[in-house]
């Protein structure tokens, strides 16, 4: 398998701003995140709000430049890319479809942009490209003049699909696509997105907060707590031995259609710590039922196993129940 | 296509465009229609001055001075609106004098606009420290009194048609940068700007074909309301004597030289009185008018 993207030790901070004369503050929204997304596959991040999923996906789609660290689209240095490189190859397709298309423009001109602005192909390739993906993923011809305004939620994520895919990117990266949508149109655009992932060999990074979307699709699922991947792992192995106590607690927060079974705890309490003061050593310490000694002032290595999956937890080395070696 | 079989009917859009809805809803609008039918009878009354005036509006014929207007006993139907102290048609006079507030309210709305709409889009967009520098000149344009500074200037280098126009169109473009900027603002942070960089987008493409046509209901809006008080604003300067010269028939001048005959014949400081506050609200009508008919898609 070869690497298509890669996130090398990637950190993103802002810089917080309390008036004039306070000082200010650094925000670290992605914390030393390394990441590699192989071809072919879908690669989920999951997390909960908060955790710099977003951040992430907007400096792996080359819209935010990293604080540190490098991101490699195909070996190559993002950096040393040009705009209109990153965009031919890495395409976004975003949660709002009510806000991710223009709606002073036709729903045609729309999904040719991509194509437009490269600039190598006349209006008229550029409108026949455009209506040729409208159709392939699912609008016939005559919403091609409409504006965004005439269309459903899911018609317009369609729009957003295909104005994602008409240059035919190598990696799609698609941030929270179906949670602003209706339930029963969810099912149709991931549906949708997994038929166009195998008619053009997509590779897809996956954010979501649908565990069992997740589960469904994904090849591998990294978890995200406080901008730091906690926990990285093939999909069935997350989802059968979850290894770090914030995954544990996320899967037990995923609501079952079961009736009866009421709203899971997840054991964690309310509190997401301040991003801008986050909590020395381990950053899930505070709210981690399993905590050991040293959890609050040692940093905890990554630790990788047979499989490939990684985990940023002391309890790795140290299962419970063993004595607290200081 | 196989596994799109059954992902749902897929609905055919209204059929009504975007142009049709708009014309629908500006017809359906009480107010702006009746601006908007002012609006043009003055632009046309003005713009037809040349063919439509019986008389020179400069022509002094001091023989005929101070004739009423037809409603009143004396009055003439040579000069249906009368004529003023020097004898001079008053309707001709009128008439060309609409020109006048049509050309001041117009290039001032455009140079202004342009200015305005030019640091709001920039400091709007760019945010940081591009929108520091920008409000900061904004705030220092709003510590100045328009009418003060207009009037210290005019003292220093006397006025002109021309003066006047600049003096305002380089003040009064503070509601437009700060209007534009709020609105640039919030595009800015939405996803299809996010969608088009991330489509190779240059800066320059997304502003003007992604985030402008997207502000530019309010820029309208803006637009009208500053060609009106621009208008008004060069009434007053040349009721102050600071502004137009004579004998250009401007209706601010036109009422600073009735007011010394306001009180024997009303009717002189009334005439052109009454065509300013027409045109001011025929556009502040419109401008209304605009800001409902152009208000959120889908509202229809």
């Amino acid at each position: 398998m070869t690497i298509l993207l890669e996130a090398r030790n990637v950190t993103r901070s802002f810089t917080v701003s309390r008036g004039l004369f306070a000082p200010k503050r650094r925000l670290n929204a992605v914390n030393g995140v390394s990441l590699a997304v192989e071809e072919g596959e879908i690669l989920a991040i999951v997390g909960e709000s908060g955790c710099g999923k977003s951040t992430l996906a907007r400096m792996l789609l080359g819209l935010l430049p990293a604080s540190s660290g490098e991101i490699r689209l195909g070996g190559q240095d993002m950096r040393s890319m040009g705009r209109l490189d990153i965009a031919r190859r890495v395409q976004p397709v975003f949660q709002d479809p009510y806000s991710s298309l223009n709606p002073r423009r036709r729903i045609a001109e729309i999904v040719a942009l991509p194509m437009e602005v490269q600039g190598t192909a006349d209006a008229a390739t550029c409108r026949r490209a455009a209506l040729e993906m409208l159709e392939r993923v699912g609008l016939p011809e005559r919403f091609a003049q409409a504006y965004p305004a005439q269309l459903s939620g899911g018609q317009r994520q369609r729009v957003a699909i295909a104005r994602a895919l008409v240059m035919r990117p190598e990696l799609v990266i698609c941030d929270e696509p179906t949670s602003a949508l209706d339930v029963s149109v969810q099912s149709q655009i991931l549906n949708l997105l997994m038929d166009l992932r195998h008619d053009f060999g997509i590779t897809f990074v996956f954010i979501s907060h649908n565990l069992a979307v997740v589960e469904h699709i994904a090849s591998r699922v990294a978890v995200m707590y406080l901008g730091q991947v906690v926990e990285q792992a093939e999909t069935a192995a997350l989802f059968e031995r979850p290894r770090h106590p914030y995954t544990q607690a996320l899967l037990a927060s995923a609501l079952t259609p079961e009736p009866g079974l009421g709203i899971p705890d997840t054991g964690l309490g309310l509190a997401f710590p301040d991003p801008l003061a986050p909590p020395p050593g381990c950053p899930f310490h505070p709210r981690c039922p399993q905590r050991l000694a040293r959890c609050d002032k040692v940093v905890p290595p990554v630790f990788e196993d047979e499989e490939g999956g990684r985990v940023a937890c002391h309890l790795v080395a140290q299962p419970p129940g063993t004595s607290v070696t200081p | 296509m196989a596994g799109l079989a059954g992902t749902g009917a897929v609905a055919a859009p209204p059929e009504l465009s975007q142009r049709a809805l708009l014309w629908r809803r500006m017809r359906g609008h009480k107010g702006f229609l009746a601006g908007a039918i002012l609006l043009a009878i003055i632009v046309l009354a003005s713009v037809l001055a040349p063919w439509l005036a019986p008389h020179d509006p400069y022509a002094q014929d001091l023989t005929k001075r101070m004739i009423p207007p037809i409603w009143e006993a004396r009055g003439q139907w040579v000069h249906p609106l009368g004529t003023d102290n020097l004898g001079r048609d008053y309707l001709s006079r009128v008439l060309w004098g609409g020109q006048i507030s049509l050309l001041i309210g117009l290039s001032v709305m455009v140079i202004s606009g342009l200015i305005g709409a030019g640091l709001g889009l920039a400091a709007g967009y760019f945010g940081g420290r591009i929108d520091l520098a920008i409000t900061f000149i904004i705030t220092t344009r709003l510590a100045l009194p328009v009418v003060l500074v207009a009037l210290a200037v005019v003292a220093m280098i006397s006025g002109s048609l021309l003066v006047v126009i600049l003096i305002l169109g380089l003040l009064k473009w503070d509601r437009f940068a700060v209007v534009m900027r709020s609105a640039t603002q919030q595009v800015r942070g939405l996803d299809y700007v996010a969608a088009a960089e991330a489509a190779g987008a240059s800066t320059p493409r997304i502003i003007l074909r992604e985030v402008l046509p997207n502000v530019a209901p309010q820029l309208i809006v803006v637009a009208t309301v500053e060609a009106a008080s621009a208008i008004l604003l060069e009434a007053a300067l040349s009721f102050l004597g600071l502004g137009v010269q004579p004998p250009l028939p401007s209706w601010g001048l036109m009422i600073s030289e009735a007011k010394a005959y306001m009180f024997f014949s009303f009717w002189l400081i009334a005439i052109p009185g009454s065509a300013l506050a027409l045109l001011v609200l025929a556009i502040n009508l419109v401008g209304d008018g605009l800001r409902d008919v152009l208000a959120p898609d889908g509202r229809a």
